[in-house]
């Protein structure tokens, strides 16, 4: 990163500088003409080029003016529950508002300032005085981990586009960005065991016939039995069995194998046990996950696929050096009785 | 009006307000400056092909050419800036046709200020300045618009071109850019905000920015009016080329003067074949008398006096050097307004005077002139003019009666109109009669390969004002009677706008001089009256052309010609320090040395410390009034009730730790800093925990805590104090 690019990069996360301004490259052009129409209108002494120049003058200060006077009043909606994944773009919507009384806003871009994310801005064309739009924001990041949410960035090039003024509304929180997910190959797919599958007398969720009850509110409507409501004159429900769960763990190795490209390939194995814990839990199996660096609890459902995502968006990669072994992968997994294992090594 | 449409309009004004500052120079033919808004028009619905690349390509090289062949033709003609010119005319032509993009419009505007930025060197007329403000009008708006352009192609997902390869794309953008309610009463309103700013700066701008540049490389000018029949050699029949020109030559202020007025430019002595040429040309330079004026002649005739008619002159730029001045005949002097600047200038003015007494001045090429003339009427008494007799100097005979072999038939006219008259006067009345009697005033004279003059005095009877002139000079020389043509302007129109008589191209005219020993040089009208009649047209039109004349006066004196005099002189009019003027002409000049020491010595006396120290109090001002502002808004936009026991404990505890240098990150939370502090000073980590969740429970928790917190920030204080005791560096 060169010096120039750091210094930028400085004022524009340094809150010392609430407001940003940026020369645009039409306006770079327009500085550019003007100083030549100075040059040319004080050497000739042509008046008409003094006009001129007096013009183009005139828009460059009129645009950094109404560039600032354009910011004034308006606001970003801080934005929260982001769980966006390496590598894939994701939309978030963003709500920008104007406290104004009077003039309406034009051309505002916003979105939130994350470290390494890449961003599509949201953008509001009219933003009337009191009023608030949202905007679609795209957000990038190319790496999996967890950033400070630093603000909202809002920015404007209204009205002429030689400048670009920006302005950083304080936000605090933190993103979680998932590793990328990489879909495993049918060897690396435990089987279940025989007889997990089977159905359980209790109510649940397989296929097998349980029972019925009367309907309860949130029930689904299609497992209304109507012929059997008739002559009980009120709704019933059919109910299934239960079906068994298959048990997993996905046992991660994140220690530095060594030799060359050693992180790079921890950081391919994160992804692959990240890809393997989404898939298994789709099949409804159980999944918990063991690391050299900590375990997460088997369970089920999407809420047991943010618990491993989150966990291993953190997960870091230990050094060759430091004595990083299976050992704990192996013991958390041991007390894990019948439960299948599948091994995830960089 | 759909957006789309709108910003098109907007463009095709833009365009062609800068085109039309160009052709109004009347340098470049229609065709040439027409070509760009004839190609944005048809760009606006052309064929898609016009936005693919291959037109891209097919544009870039025709551009090539176009450059290398207006770079061929200005090594050859020489006229780098004309070819320059017509170049960017050329890239606008294919720029405007076709308009896809922001990028585009934004370049076309860049193209549009370049024809502006031509225009302003070669077209200083009035029509540059009208055209500006629909220019600046319309420039405005369509940056404005284009800005939202840009908006509406990124939402629209990317530019057209990306667009064009997705279907859906290409249908957003359509879409969009057919929106009718982007522009409504705001956007309305803010650009004509816009607009009138950006009007406003400029014209400070403008009038405050210091002309201090002399032109080293160049200089200030207006292109010279050229006038046939003030350089020293005139062919017969020049003045009718430009009898019908209404353009404005000169503007005449005096006491009670009103058309028609006859100015006296420069005479002429030896006729030749069809040429009258001026033989005197050895002129001396004359010294400015103390009152900075130059008198004519010798002797030197008072200039003071009921009959003196002091006249004050805007003198357009006329081509060719020397440059005649021209007075209400007979001028006595001459006068510039007093300027002590011009003695920065390199190029300063000087006043010259031949052995006729035609008086020249030298100084900047193609720029207006203002001055002073003295005039005294010529002497009309018949009785003096009789008495004066034929005693002629043998110097002054030699060369106003000489003359060249003459048809029989124009010396027996000679004769025959005048022989009998008593004294040369006479003569002189006679031939006027004549001429006012028997001939017919007209611009149409055709004498095909016969002597004009000959033919004029003995078969036609027919032409304009020289052939009059002439055929009088020439009888009277042949009678005997030494004379001379002169040649000035006649007539002229009142300007009820401006309060001057301005006279034009067409009020060109030519009149006899006939000298009087003991007398001087009398003026004879041998052109009959009809001709002022013919130029003395009114109505409606003349009306609207008096008032335009007065603003294109206004607009050069004030625009185009602005100078640093006027400068100081403003500033002059601020202290009083500048003397009353007679007239408008020189308004903003005329500063002697004094007058520009006294505006220095003002200058210096001014309370420049109370100034500065006002300056830096008000600037203190504004920054302790912002911060005060700021604190407050900032006080009232802070989270939790400050009266409640929570909140206050809780800032109180902030205001604790930060004075231990534990700061609240902006990307950390409220629980977050207090793990932080607990983390560095275990011994307070519960203590800033309950504070932290009494103050969260009173501001999210819809309750406030039961007390409490207070209790906890004295155990956090203590905590603070005892880790400093122990440990003097800062937190983390």
């Amino acid at each position: 990163m060169g010096r120039r690019h750091r210094l930028r990069e400085f004022i524009w996360r340094s809150d010392l500088f609430p407001r940003k301004l940026s020369v645009t490259r039409e306006g770079k052009a327009v500085i550019a003409i003007s100083i030549g129409l100075g040059v040319a209108a004080v050497n000739t002494g042509n008046n008409l080029l003094y006009l001129v120049f007096g013009i183009s003058l005139a828009l460059i200060l009129i645009s950094g003016v109404l560039s600032e006077a354009n910011l004034r009043g308006v606001l970003a909606d801080p934005v929260s529950g982001l769980r966006p994944m390496a590598g894939r773009a994701l939309s978030t919507v963003l709500t920008v508002r104007s406290s104004r009384r009077r003039f309406p806003a034009f051309s505002i871009e916003a979105w939130p300032l994350i470290d390494t994310a890449e961003s599509r801005p949201a953008r509001v064309l009219d933003l009337r005085p009191g009023a608030a739009v949202e905007a679609a924001c795209v957000l990038d990041f190319p790496r999996r981990g967890e950033y400070p949410l630093r603000g909202i960035v809002v920015t404007t090039a209204f009205p002429f586009s030689f400048f670009r003024k920006s302005l950083v509304i304080p936000a605090s929180g933190r993103v979680r960005v998932h590793p990328r997910l990489r879909e495993p190959s049918r060897m690396d797919v435990p089987p279940g065991r025989e007889g997990d599958d089977e159905s359980r007398p209790v109510a649940g969720r397989g296929v097998e016939f349980f029972g019925v009850r009367e309907f309860r509110q949130g029930d689904n409507p299609r497992r209304v039995l109507h012929r059997l409501s008739a002559s009980r004159s009120t709704p019933v429900v059919r109910e299934n069995e239960q079906m068994g769960i298959q048990s997993a763990w996905v046992a991660l190795v994140n220690a530095d194998p060594g030799g060359a490209g050693g992180a790079a390939r921890v950081e391919e194995a994160v992804e692959r046990a990240a890809g393997l814990a989404v898939h298994l839990v789709a099949e409804g199996r159980m999944v918990g996950l063991a690391t050299c660096s900590g375990v997460v609890p088997p369970g089920v459902g999407d809420a047991q696929v943010v618990r491993i995502l989150d966990f291993l968006a953190t997960i870091p990669v230990l050094a060759a050096g430091d004595g990083a072994t299976e050992a704990p992968v192996r013991a958390a997994v041991a007390s894990a009785q019948g439960a299948r294992v599948a091994w995830v090594r960089p | 009006m759909t957006f789309d449409r709108l910003h098109r309009l907007a463009t095709l004004g833009v365009i062609a307000a800068g085109l039309m500052a160009v052709h109004f120079s009347g340098e470049f033919p229609l065709w040439l400056t027409g070509t760009p808004l004839v190609a944005a028009l048809a760009g606006w619905r052309t064929h898609p092909w016009f936005r693919s690349k291959k037109a891209v390509a097919g544009a870039g090289v025709m551009t090539a050419f176009a450059g290398v062949g207006a770079l061929w033709l200005a090594f050859a003609g020489g006229d780098y800036l004309y070819w320059a010119i017509a170049f960017a005319l050329m890239l606008g032509a294919v720029k405007s046709l076709m308009l896809r993009d922001d990028a585009d419009f934004m370049q076309m505007y860049a193209l549009s200020f370049l024809h502006v930025m031509a225009a302003a060197v070669i077209n200083p007329g009035l029509s540059f300045g009208i055209l500006m403000f629909p220019y600046v009008v319309l420039l405005v708006l369509g940056l404005m618009l284009t800005n939202l352009r840009r908006g509406i192609q990124e939402q629209a997902s990317g530019r057209v071109g990306e667009a064009q390869g997705d279907p859906d794309a290409a249908r957003r953008l359509q879409g969009a850019l057919a929106r009718r309610d982007l522009v409504h009463g705001g956007f309305v309103s803010v650009t004509v905000g816009v607009t009138l700013s950006v009007f406003l700066i400029s014209l400070v701008f403008f009038f405050l920015f210091p002309r201090l540049g002399f032109g080293f490389f160049a200089q200030q000018s207006r292109r010279g009016m050229a006038i046939s029949g003030f350089s020293e050699e005139v062919t017969l029949g020049d003045f009718g080329n430009i009898a019908e020109d209404p353009q404005v030559v000169m503007r005449v202020r005096a006491p009670g003067a009103r058309p028609p007025l006859r100015m006296r430019g420069q005479s002429l002595d030896a006729y030749e074949g069809n040429t009258w040429r001026k033989t005197t040309t050895r002129r001396s330079q004359m010294t400015l008398d103390p009152e900075g004026r130059v008198r004519v002649g010798r002797p030197r005739a008072p200039i003071e006096g009921p009959d003196v008619v002091a006249q004050e002159i805007y003198l357009e730029p006329l081509a060719g050097t020397p440059r005649v001045l021209f007075g209400m005949s007979m001028p006595l002097a001459y006068q510039r307004p007093p300027n002590a600047l011009e003695a920065l200038r390199p190029a300063r003015w000087r006043f010259f005077q031949d052995a006729s007494g035609d008086v020249t001045l030298t100084g900047p090429e193609a720029v207006s002139i203002v001055y002073t003339a003295y005039s005294r009427s010529a002497p009309d008494d018949p009785a003096r003019l009789r008495g004066a007799g034929r005693d002629y100097p043998q110097e002054l005979a030699e060369v106003y009666l000489a003359l060249p072999p003459q048809q029989a038939g124009v010396e027996a006219l000679a004769r025959a109109v005048a022989g009998d008259a008593a004294t040369p006067y006479d003569a002189a009345v006679a031939l006027v009669d004549h001429f006012h009697r028997n001939f017919r005033y007209t611009l149409d004279s055709e004498h095909g390969d016969l002597d004009p003059l000959a033919n004029f005095l003995l078969t036609n009877r027919e032409g304009h004002c020289e052939y009059f002139a002439s055929g009088m000079v020439v009888l009277l020389r042949l009678l005997g009677i030494p004379a001379r043509i002169v040649n000035g302007f006649a007539g002229g129109v009142y300007n009820e706008y401006g309060d001057y008589v301005a006279l034009r191209r067409a009020d060109a005219h030519s009149w006899v001089e006939a000298y009087f020993p003991g007398v001087g040089w009398a003026t004879f009208e041998p052109t009959p009256p009809a001709f002022l009649d013919m130029r003395s047209g009114r109505g409606l039109l003349a009306d609207l052309r008096d008032a335009i004349d007065a603003v294109q006066l206004a607009w050069y004196r004030w625009v185009v010609e602005y100078n640093l005099e006027k400068q100081i002189g403003f500033l002059a009019s601020l202290f009083r320090l500048k003397r009353a003027s007679t007239s408008g002409f020189s308004d903003g000049m005329g500063l002697t040395r004094n007058e520009i020491r006294e505006l220095g010595r003002h200058l210096r006396d001014l309370p420049w410390r109370g100034v500065g120290l006002g300056l830096v109090a008000f600037l203190g001002l504004g920054l302790v009034s912002r911060w005060t502002l700021r604190r407050r808004r900032r006080a009232s936009s802070a989270l939790g009730d400050p009266a409640d026991p929570a909140v206050a404990a809780y800032r109180q505890m902030r205001k604790e730790l930060k004075r231990h240098g534990f700061v609240r990150a902006s990307s950390e939370t409220q629980l977050e800093l207090a793990e932080r502090v607990g983390r560095a000073v275990p011994g307070i980590r519960d203590a800033v925990r309950a504070v932290t969740w009494a103050y969260l429970k009173a501001v999210f928790g819809d309750r406030r805590a039961q007390g409490g917190p207070e209790v906890q920030v004295d155990a956090v204080r203590r905590g603070l104090r005892d880790r400093g005791a122990r440990d003097s560096g800062r937190a983390p």
